[in-house]
């Protein structure tokens, strides 16, 4: 076996280390602090009001390099259809010049690819908002301002839809996954342009998007 | 008796600090990182260039997703080079550049300015519209960060190639791959803590559900006809398989987040997480997920299993 060569730093004397004892101190505080702030970042999807404050102390650090993580992470996967659903938004109108359009984001053409999968975190996100009064108009009015302004409509309805599995019963009587009853309006609103500027009239509540489950999964 | 506990204590320190010194501080060579680096350049390329078909359409100024409304979104200190390059011109600039970089960094040329230009451009995107970024970009924004600690440009690389060509007497033999240096280690032993740190999230979260208790969890996964690649539910009278996958799931990311650290277990929990990560990403379609996690798998492979290592 050739010789392990060490490089420039390092120091062939008794120690193995190449560093010298005081430049490892300060690192390892560094790591220290950083190990620290790493730890609970990771173990704040679900903060206490103590982890809380400590993000908000660490954010100045944690935030611009993208290392905190919330619960919209999914790094749980999912927690069953009361709490993780696929969700997808649709903008139609019915009259124009080139008749009714409707669109839906994602299309299910390519499943699995970041385009697809960037389009339904957008609605999965706009699912999320329609529970907070601040936010739920921002994704369906950023969506109707791009496609009105596009397709130089005054009007249209913005629905952001949760698509609901199917448990594995209604799979064993051949229940159709896409039927009507599985595809639900989380928000819904109608879109007009006025003097320049998108309105959103929201047409429903935020509704109750998980059906009843006679018997498990 | 003070003096026995005092000893105890002072042994105990020692012990300590020389394990803490032995983990972080002992050279070694940055060969593993330098494959891991192709890796992440390479996912980065590929993310980067998913991005071109629809550029103008997510971040353009008549886009879908306007920057005022960013603005109001993503709360404080994230920073996008996309604040400042708003026109359409702008934009295809940044990208442009974020895909030289990327390449730089894959085929190691100037490897340091090009990993963190990379990470520079890639945060960029992920703080330009954070609601359209997942599980894969958090993976690579910590591999991409401590890449930039590390000589991840030694191996493998155009960066060692020039150097061979120039063959300085004082410089290395980097085709030897018996270089070590210290900031390799600092930067595998953060990758490989905050690795085993998501593994530990990803079990921790699921186990505050109900759904992963009763093993019901995994159905959940398979059903959800959306985004899936793979279509599984033909096993919906197959009970007891989808509980054992749900708490094999489980139970496979417990054990790598504890076990990964036994020189004896890994070379296993890394055969395991292949199928494991090939499942998920092909059953949930995150397949960016799904590769960025097999992609910093190479932190924890053994030095013998790369290529020119003895």
């Amino acid at each position: 076996m050739p010789p392990i060569q060490e490089n420039r730093f390092s120091n062939p004397g008794s120690e193995p280390f190449a560093w010298k004892a005081g430049t490892r101190s300060v690192v390892s505080l560094l790591l220290f602090m950083h190990l620290c702030t790493i730890a609970v970042a990771l173990t704040s999807t679900s903060p206490s009001p103590l982890q809380i404050r400590l993000l908000d102390v660490f954010r100045p650090y944690l935030a611009p390099l993208h290392l905190m993580v919330d619960y919209t992470s999914r790094f749980h996967f999912t927690h069953g259809p009361e709490e993780d659903l696929d969700h997808f938004l649709t903008v139609e109108w019915s009259e124009g010049a080139e008749g009714g359009q409707s669109f839906r984001l994602p299309t299910r053409k390519i499943p699995g690819s970041p385009r697809f999968h960037r389009l339904q975190l957008l609605a999965n996100t706009a699912a999320d908002f329609a529970r907070s009064e601040t936010w739920e108009v921002e994704i369906p009015r950023a969506l109707a301002s791009y496609y009105l302004n596009r397709w130089n409509q005054e009007e249209a309805t913005v629905r952001v839809m949760a698509h609901v599995p199917l448990s594995t019963a209604e799979v064993a009587r051949d229940t159709d996954p896409d039927g009507e009853d599985y595809l639900r309006p989380v928000y819904e609103a109608k879109a007009t342009v006025f003097q320049g500027e998108v309105q959103l009239l929201k047409r429903s509540e935020a509704l109750e998007v998980a059906p009843a489950q006679e018997d498990g999964p | 008796m003070t003096a026995s506990w005092e000893q105890e204590a002072n042994a105990l320190s020692e012990d300590v600090g020389r394990g803490w010194n032995h983990f972080w501080f002992m050279p070694s060579s940055p060969d593993d990182l330098c494959l891991l680096r192709i890796g992440v350049g390479g996912l980065l390329c590929l993310w980067l260039v998913s991005f071109s078909p629809d550029l103008v359409n997510w971040f353009g100024p008549q886009g879908l997703l306007p920057l005022e409304m960013i603005e109001r979104m993503r709360g404080e200190y994230k920073f996008s080079l996309f604040d400042y390059f708003r026109t359409v011109p702008g934009l295809w600039t940044i990208h442009a550049a974020g895909l030289a970089c990327a390449l730089a960094l894959t085929v190691g040329f100037l490897t340091r300015a090009a990993c963190i230009a990379s990470i520079i451009v890639f945060l960029s995107y992920v703080h330009r519209a954070p609601m359209i970024h997942g599980q894969a970009e958090h993976v690579l924004a910590m591999l991409l960060l401590y890449l930039c600690l590390a000589p991840c440009g030694r191996r493998f690389s155009i960066d060692a190639a020039r150097r061979r060509r120039r063959k300085n007497p004082g410089d290395f033999d980097t085709d030897t791959g018996q270089e070590t240096c210290t900031t390799a280690t600092i930067a595998r032993r953060l990758i490989q803590l905050h690795l085993a740190g998501f593994y530990g999230v990803m079990a921790l979260t699921k186990l505050a559900g109900n759904t992963w208790w009763n093993g019901g969890a995994a159905w959940w996964l398979l059903a959800r006809s959306e985004s899936r690649v793979l279509d599984l539910t033909w096993l919906h009278d197959q009970l007891l398989v989808i509980n054992g996958l749900s708490h094999g799931m489980v139970l496979f990311e417990i054990l790598f987040a504890l076990l990964i650290w036994n020189r004896r277990v890994r070379p296993l929990l890394l055969l395991l997480a292949v199928p494991y990560w090939c499942f998920i990403g092909l059953v949930t379609g995150w397949l960016v997920f799904a590769f960025s996690m097999f992609v910093a798998l190479l932190a924890f492979v053994p030095r013998e299993w790369i290529p020119g290592e003895k």
